[in-house]
């Protein structure tokens, strides 16, 4: 507790520890819970510098836990950061066998966002999309306000979206760290992990359309 | 409700398990007279005249039969949770889904009636849970359970049924978050369907013509045939253009080849749709339900004042919806109401105030033009003359009257109207011919003969008799006449208030930004003299001045005193206002309400 004194009683209760149990303070003082009574050495504060510092120098020499990160020694593990297989980093978006980006633009991301960093436009698919009726025309994910809890990925119900383990997200503008549509798909190609898991139908059938029934 | 009373006495009968009717043991009936009928076990409280009492749930209300069509009514009115998909308060009941269960209990034994002795009792019975919306109020009472095992349980099956061949495409359904089949099935329905085969998969279908610009597209699939949407082209619009064809869970809503669903209440089907089986093209894929912004407001587009909800999204407005009044439109609007906002975020809008011969919008141009009005009116009031709109809200023409005959003691001042379109009637809907929403209005603030004073005021102006001219529009559709435009090029200082850039302002010295419906607050009184509230559903886009605000800026660079020149809310001058108009006085905007009251009625009439 670092300033616990004020002007009119800061120089009465030091040295009543042993004679009084309970020492009584003056108002407005307290002592902090573990304080202890400093002892005559204690109190001359050199010889715990001392000690302090020998603590200090002693760490030179163990073996040091940190990473030298500056993003550019990828192979080199005392240079560059390896994250564990569920970090939280970057997003991307997947893509469906046809190429096309895999989102239907249903918001369930957006929704589920918290920080509401996600912002789409749908649209009806071209007319050559047979396995869906509605993409994004615009999808853009505000990585300044994103907060990396992965909702997004969770909520998504064609695996179309998830979180790399990119964790080196700095820039140098605003504007380059909202990710439009195609620099969230390149970088899910960049990262070899592009196409999504999801198919529309259990048997695997995707761009499945009923055919025009006979009524009788 | 006013006959939602509870008598104190009477309790949750709990029904004597196994007693023999009391009945039986009454003796025998007197001779010669009609059978006497054997006493009940339940025994309702009497209603007062002209009412039914209704127990529910083993509470007791007394109700006015004749006011509900069936039991369904009733129970909503009530406020207890019946679920339903096909009964719609403005259709014929057709009792298809059969969602709306609920348990008749026998007043005579107290049990749900198990069928033996169906004929033989003076109250129906019956063997097992009926639909609500079916149901007719029984004026000699009812006891009636909707929250019974049996009924929970039939409501489960019925939900499971209705999700067999309904795809789960949720996700991708512009319906979902508003959609009753969504909120049914996680309120009454189960978390997993037990149905293994494959879905009966139907073809979506275009429900418009290839000449439609507007229309609605058939999602087959998402269909639970319901036949709201062919029981109100059959009843309200009267044009009959769908139909249900095939049978079983093959059945499915069809149209006839080269007779496409069109007519100018078509959007009702898809506000009325319970399910995402109809989606207006127009709106297609491009909204979620769930992050409209919703705002109670009045259509502005003919006198019938249609209560509407305006969705806005970002400050955009999306989309406008009917709201329910059963007083004004049931629960429908037409489609040219319902389609005509798009002029609120176009880009021909004026944001900003100008002044002619300035390079820059001027952000004093409203008190500007106050101080030239104030000018003007110095040799003689009559010299300036107003021009208002029928499309004002009734704050916005008391604003202006009191400006023009306080401030600048002039009498002229002329209502300028949107010129009639088409009327249409249907069996059960109508649209005015009167593309106002305020003429009543304006009627009232300012007196009778106010169109034939614009007519005269143009004159004047045509005969350069006038110093300045303020017109104050804010009409998006509004055609101005050649006189009128003639009249503007020969008056020195014309200041038009109005929506979009176009003829008006072209002539004008001073241009101020108006606002539309959606970003005021206001108003309205319709044809038959209901004064109905506007809510602002966005903020106003020139630079967050709506009309009221500008008249009172104009108004204090005119100087005139605070009661006119404060940027006062529209509620609190209404408030203000209200007792020098007979009709309105003691009213306030939250006494007129949701659902508007009409107080103005025998004056304006």
């Amino acid at each position: 507790m670092a300033g616990g004194h004020g002007h009119g009683h800061g120089h009465g209760h030091d040295g009543h520890g042993a004679a009084t149990p309970t020492p009584v303070l003056p108002s407005g003082a307290f002592l902090a819970p573990g304080n202890v009574e400093l002892n005559w050495v204690e109190k001359m504060y050199l010889p715990e510098i001392v000690k302090g510092l020998g603590n200090t120098f002693s760490h030179l020499f163990k073996k040091t836990f940190t990473v030298d990160y500056d993003g550019t020694h990828r192979e080199d593990p005392r240079k560059f950061h390896v994250p564990s297989e569920g970090y939280r980093g970057e997003h991307y978006l997947k893509k469906d066998e046809a190429g096309h980006v895999k989102c239907v633009a249903c918001f369930m991301c957006a929704a589920a966002c918290p920080a509401e960093c996600i912002h789409i436009e749908a649209e009806a698919v071209p007319a050559d999309w047979k396995d869906r009726e509605r993409y994004p025309k615009r999808f853009e994910i505000d990585l300044l306000r994103c907060i990396y809890c992965g909702m997004c990925e969770e909520a998504c119900p064609v695996d179309a979206i998830a979180l790399s383990t990119t964790y080196n997200v700095v820039s140098e503008t605003r504007e380059s760290k909202v990710y439009a549509r195609e620099r969230l798909l390149q970088r899910g190609e960049e990262l070899g992990i592009s196409m999504s898991k999801h198919q529309y139908r259990p048997d695997g059938i995707p761009g499945h359309v009923p055919e025009q029934k006979q009524s009788h | 409700m006013a006959e939602d009373k509870k008598p104190d006495a009477p309790k949750p009968a709990a029904p004597p398990a196994g007693a023999p009717a009391p009945a039986a043991a009454a003796g025998a009936p007197p001779a010669g007279g009609p059978p006497k009928p054997p006493d009940p076990v339940i025994k309702l409280p009497k209603a007062p005249d002209g009412m039914m009492t209704l127990r529910v749930n083993g509470t007791d209300h007394f109700i006015n039969p004749k006011k509900y069509r069936t039991l369904i009514g009733a129970l909503h009115d009530l406020g207890y949770d019946v679920p339903h998909f096909c009964y719609h308060p403005g259709l014929e009941p057709d009792g298809n889904c059969r969602m709306c269960y609920v348990n008749t209990i026998d007043v005579m034994s107290g049990k749900p009636m198990l069928g033996l002795q169906l004929a033989k009792q003076p109250f129906e019975r019956y063997p097992k849970p009926t639909i609500s919306c079916k149901e007719p109020l029984n004026p000699r009472g009812m006891v009636i359970e909707t929250e019974s095992a049996a009924v929970l349980e039939a409501r489960k099956w019925v939900m499971e049924f209705l999700l067999i061949n309904h795809p789960l495409d949720c996700p991708v359904c512009d319906k979902a978050g508003e959609c009753m089949l969504q909120n049914n099935s996680y309120e009454h329905g189960k978390a997993d369907s037990r149905f293994l085969e494959a879905k009966n998969e139907k073809p979506p279908k275009d429900l418009y013509g290839p000449e439609q610009m507007l229309g609605i597209k058939l999602w087959t699939d998402r269909c639970i045939t319901c036949t709201r949407c062919v029981r109100f082209l059959d009843e309200v619009s009267g044009t009959s253009e769908l139909y249900v064809s095939n049978r079983g869970d093959r059945s499915e809503i069809s149209i006839a080849p080269g007779h496409p669903v069109n007519n100018e209440l078509q959007g009702n089907i898809v506000d009325i749709c319970p399910v995402g089986a109809l989606i207006d093209k127009d709106l297609m894929f491009t909204y979620r339900a769930w992050y409209f912004q919703r705002t109670p407001s009045v259509c502005p587009d003919c006198s019938k004042g249609c209560n509407i909800e305006v969705h806005a999204l970002k400050q955009y407005v999306r989309r406008l919806v009917p709201r329910e009044n059963t007083d004004v439109n049931g629960w429908w609007m037409c489609d040219r109401g319902r389609h005509d906002f798009h002029y609120i975020n176009a880009d021909q809008r004026i944001m900003q105030g100008r002044i002619k011969d300035e390079a820059w919008p001027v952000v004093s141009a409203c008190e500007e033009a106050g101080k030239k009005l104030a000018e003007a009116a110095k040799g003689g009031g009559d010299g300036v003359a107003a021009l208002a709109s029928a499309w004002l809200t009734l704050e916005e023409m008391h604003v202006l009257k009191t400006l023009f005959k306080d401030t600048l003691k002039s009498e002229q001042i002329g209502v300028l109207a949107q010129a009639d379109w088409q009327a249409a009637e249907f069996p059960k809907f109508k649209i005015e011919a009167d593309h106002n929403p305020n003429r009543a209005g304006a009627k009232l603030i300012f007196g009778e003969g106010t169109e034939a004073k614009a007519q005269q005021i143009i004159a004047a102006a045509n005969a350069g008799k006038l110093k300045a001219l303020y017109i104050v529009s804010s009409m998006p559709h509004f055609e101005p006449s050649a006189e009128l435009l003639e009249a503007m090029s020969k008056v020195p200082l014309v200041i038009v208030q109005d929506l979009q850039r176009g003829a008006l302002s072209q002539k004008a010295g001073v241009v101020l930004p108006g606002s539309s419906f959606a970003e005021k607050d206001g108003v309205f009184v319709n044809k038959d003299g209901r004064a109905q509230v506007l809510r602002r559903a966005i903020d106003p886009l020139g630079q967050g001045n709506d009309d009221l605000a500008v008249l009172q800026r104009v108004a204090k660079g005119a100087g005139a005193p605070d009661a006119v020149s404060k940027l006062l809310s529209a509620r609190e001058v209404f408030r203000r206002m209200a007792e020098q108009y007979p009709p309105l006085a003691g009213q306030t905007h939250l006494t007129l309400g949701k659902k508007g009251l009409a107080p103005a009625v025998q004056e304006v009439k």
